[in-house]
């Protein structure tokens, strides 16, 4: 069997991510863990090794842009690829610049599950890449 | 011939005598008495009268009377037995007194020869008399006799000539005794009377004048004079009256002393000074103005008198030297202005004339002088000098050809010339050659006799330069002459040239601050314009915030619910019963929340637009794509009517995607039954009524147009329709924000949208573009972006 995809959801709403991990370890494909706090996210992904970081962008102390701009000069080029989700830019928007913006993949929430996951999907590499090295 | 008186036989041989020495008589009558009535019978008078002395001295003077009135060229001849008494026969008009004695034998011849010509010298010396008579046109004298006995009058005789005087005939006086009593003017009546009683007592006056009534009526002066005859005894046995008429002597006298009264008061009257003196230099003659001046009471004072009683020595030898010259020259001095001093001892100037008076001889008998005081004359003549020399104004004098007489200095002064070069040349060669005509004309106006004010003209400098003239001037046809003064407006004019100009430069600069007052209006509108946009671009960034601020919190536990809701639809997707379906309402209830939130925040949020210029069609076709499962769920058919032809335009796609998706949805819901929807797209030129000011006259335009076959809009929503949040949609199926944001798409756009209903149902919507606009809301960007 296939190794599941690791998946670190960084959002300060915990119902939230409880539901975000509920939903994903749901279809068997996906290894979820949380972090409330940004400030963990760091430490979590380190311990962690995610495959895919799906990260919100407007939290309490660090923001999502941050926690990315830390993961990245900690891993020195080699971190895992990052989603936003977030609830400040419009559908729209991000739809209408292929829901890329800054180089990163957006989501705004409301999404969808099926949609989630296929914005997962199409960002993660194979499972495990990460790990290995 | 004719006897009167004497014997007939005496007279039969004087008679017969006559005949036999000058053969048969003519004419011979021999009347025994005086018969005054028998003499007229007589067919024509006789030439000679024989009056013989016997018929009694009374008798002779009626005779004689009659005779001088009736027969006045009869010659008269009395024969008397004695001599003496001739002469006043001879005195009564009598030619010759002829002793009885001479009257016979060889002395009758003798007596004849001396008769015939003393008769003939009579009658020669008669006919003058008459004709001088004639030639003075009246007989002005005539004498009455009155015969006195006992100192009372007891007859009257009155000569013939006193018809002439009187109009009244010696034998009117005989008939009535008082008619020269009647005859005497009433107020002169006891004056005559006195005079005749002076006579009659003896001691006659003087003669009298007084008047008489002519027979005519009319009132004549008579001069009586009385002789007085008295007898041996010294008594007065009669008196002769010469009754002369002096009316014509009277009023000559008269008008000589109505003439004298008249001169008298002329020279009197007159101001100047006329006075005559004779060859001493004495006055002879003054007028009350030559008193007054010399300081004399009156006229009479300076009578016989010299200038040296008057003045002093020096003064009065200077006018006798004057006189003089005249007196010895004979040679009038006329108009010599003199000096004198008046009894004031102010002094004075006279202009006097003084001409050599003359006798009837011819002879220079002294002199006469009018003179007159022209010290004011001279003195306003000397004031009118003055001012004629120190005047800044221009005076002239010029005829009626052309040329100046006379210049003040001021022209040297003015223009630089000399006066006799000014003098020497016609003045038209001075003016301006632009000037010339109408100076022409205006000399023209003045020899017909106009009055000009104000007439301008240039003149040269002798430096080249022009001076402007204003004129005043007044023709004196008269003299030909015209009498002219110019004031140099120079100056005047050309500071009214300068404030000419400043004027027009204030007039340009008020036009050109109209022209700003009025770009800055239009600007200050277009302003206005922008403001209003500016606030609901303000509001509607207020409501982007808003907005954005409620998206974040509202989507976190909307994608909360989603996400339950999906973890709960795979945990329970075998599940029977009710629980998928409600699983499944309630994700699209977020999702539905999630597009309520989604379209307030695309209505509220300032937009980049980001217009290229492209066709029309695909942007509808996209549109109608996005609106094809509603299209089909209510079986709506759907038609495009947009051709290729269409001009470009300059629209934001997506933008542009969403007001047709709007528009298209509103309509689908309209058509819960089914219908038909159509878009319809047009190049027109003309914006329909209500929105022709809103876009250029005659300019292109794009229509597209939306209709429906739904149940179209109530005439209170129609109103209302653009407002946000308004909405007729069931609650939960619209935001009310749909029309707005097409309305502010379009907007933005540079169009205009209007919403109306078809006949017989549905709606239409109309959409007006212009060709490749500039979309207005690039001036209006707020740079608003969102962080993300």
């Amino acid at each position: 069997m296939k190794r599941r995809k690791r998946i670190l959801i960084v959002d300060d709403e915990a119902s939230l991510t409880r539901l975000l991990k509920l939903s994903l370890e749901g279809t068997g494909h996906y290894e979820v863990r949380v972090e409330n706090e940004s400030a963990a996210a760091l430490g979590a992904a380190q311990e962690f090794r995610p495959d895919l970081i799906l990260l919100d962008v407007l939290m309490p102390g660090l923001d999502g842009g941050e926690v990315c701009h830390q993961l990245e000069r900690q891993a020195g080029g080699q971190k895992a690829p990052v989603v936003f989700l977030t609830a400040a830019a419009k559908k729209e928007e991000i739809d209408k610049r292929g829901g890329m913006i800054g180089g990163y993949p957006f989501l705004a929430k409301p999404v969808d599950l099926e949609e989630l996951v296929q914005c997962i999907e199409k960002h993660s590499p194979a499972p495990g890449q990460w790990g290995r090295i | 011939m004719i006897a009167v008186g004497g014997a007939a036989d005496f007279w039969a041989r004087v008679k017969d005598g006559l005949e036999s020495l000058d053969g048969p008589l003519a004419q011979w009558e021999h009347a025994a008495a005086w018969r005054p009535d028998a003499m007229p019978r007589m067919r024509e008078p006789a030439d000679l009268v024989w009056l013989d002395a016997q018929i009694g001295a009374a008798a002779m003077e009626v005779s004689i009377g009659w005779l001088e009135s009736e027969w006045p060229l009869a010659a008269m001849v009395v024969v008397q037995d004695a001599p003496g008494g001739g002469v006043e026969w001879m005195a009564r008009g009598v030619i010759d007194v002829i002793l009885r004695s001479r009257m016979a034998g060889a002395s009758l011849g003798e007596t004849w020869d001396m008769v015939s010509a003393r008769a003939g010298a009579w009658r020669r010396l008669r006919d003058n008399l008459a004709r001088t008579q004639r030639q003075l046109g009246a007989i002005a004298d005539y004498v009455f006799t009155v015969i006195i006995e006992a100192g009372r009058p007891v007859a009257t005789y009155h000569a013939p000539g006193c018809l002439a005087v009187t109009g009244y005939t010696p034998s009117d006086y005989s008939a009535d005794p008082f008619l020269w009593h009647r005859m005497i003017h009433e107020e002169d009546r006891p004056q005559v009377l006195d005079a005749v009683n002076r006579v009659l007592a003896g001691a006659p006056g003087p003669p009298i004048e007084h008047r008489i009534i002519h027979r005519d009526g009319s009132v004549r002066w008579v001069r009586n004079s009385t002789l007085v005859h008295r007898n041996a005894a010294g008594q007065i046995h009669a008196y002769d009256g010469l009754i002369k008429d002096i009316t014509e002597d009277r009023a000559k006298t008269e008008a000589l002393a109505r003439e004298r009264i008249l001169l008298r008061t002329l020279i009197d009257s007159m101001p100047d000074f006329i006075y005559a003196k004779d060859m001493s230099s004495r006055f002879i003659v003054a007028n009350r103005a030559v008193a007054r001046h010399m300081g004399a009471l009156g006229p009479d004072q300076l009578l016989g008198k010299t200038d040296f009683d008057f003045y002093a020595a020096d003064l009065a030898r200077q006018y006798f030297e004057d006189e003089r010259r005249v007196l010895s020259s004979a040679q009038p001095l006329i108009s010599q202005e003199e000096f004198s001093v008046d009894v004031h001892g102010s002094p004075r100037w006279i202009s006097s004339t003084k001409v050599p008076l003359r006798d009837a001889s011819g002879s220079v008998t002294g002199l006469i002088s009018v003179g007159r005081d022209v010290t004011e004359e001279r003195r306003a003549q000397r004031q009118l000098e003055q001012f004629f020399r120190l005047t800044l104004d221009l005076l002239s004098v010029a005829n009626f050809e052309g040329r100046f007489l006379r210049l003040n200095p001021a022209w040297e002064e003015t223009l630089g010339y000399s006066r006799s070069e000014l003098l020497d040349q016609p003045y038209i060669g001075f003016v301006h050659p632009s000037d010339q005509e109408a100076t022409r004309a205006v000399a023209e106006r003045l020899s017909a006799g106009d009055v000009v004010v104000t007439f301008e003209n240039r003149y040269r400098c002798r430096d080249g330069s022009y001076k402007w003239l204003l004129w005043n001037a007044c023709p004196s046809l008269a003299e030909r002459l015209i009498y002219a003064t110019a004031r140099d407006i120079t100056e005047r004019k050309s500071a009214e040239a300068e404030l000419q100009q400043a004027y027009g430069e204030l007039a340009h600069r008020e036009s050109a601050l109209r022209q700003a007052l009025e770009e800055l209006r239009q600007t200050h509108r277009a302003l206005k314009a922008s403001q209003l946009v500016l606030i609901q671009a303000e509001k509607m960034e207020s409501l982007g915030t808003l907005a954005a601020g409620i998206a974040h919190e509202v989507k976190n536990p909307l994608q909360i619910l989603l996400t339950g809701v999906q973890v709960l639809q795979g945990q329970l997707a075998a599940a029977p019963g009710p629980a998928a379906q409600v699983l499944q309402d309630m994700r699209e209830a977020v999702h539905r929340a999630d597009g309520i939130v989604r379209m307030l925040l695309n209505y509220a949020s300032a937009h980049h637009l980001e217009p290229q210029v492209q066709p029309l069609g695909p942007i509808i076709e996209n549109a109608s794509g996005l609106v094809k499962y509603p299209l089909q769920q209510h079986r709506v058919d759907f038609e495009k009517d947009v051709p290729e032809s269409l001009p470009d335009l300059s629209l934001d796609r997506a933008k542009m995607e969403q007001v047709f998706v709007n528009i298209f949805m509103n309509a689908i819901d309209a058509m819960p039954d089914g219908g038909r929807l159509a878009v319809k797209a047009r190049a027109v030129r003309e914006a329909p009524e209500g929105l022709d000011r809103e876009f250029p006259p005659g300019a292109e335009l794009v229509q597209i147009s939306i209709l429906d076959t739904g149940s179209g809009i109530s005439e209170e929503c129609l109103a209302k329709v653009f407002d946000p949040f308004f909405t007729t949609k069931p609650v939960g199926q619209g935001t009310g924000l749909g029309l707005s944001v097409v309305r502010q798409i379009i907007t933005w756009h540079g169009g205009h949208v209007r919403i109306g209903n078809r006949l017989p149902r549905g709606a239409r919507v109309d959409i007006y573009l212009s060709p490749a606009h500039r979309p207005s809301v690039e001036r209006i960007e707020t740079h608003q972006e969102y962080s993300i």
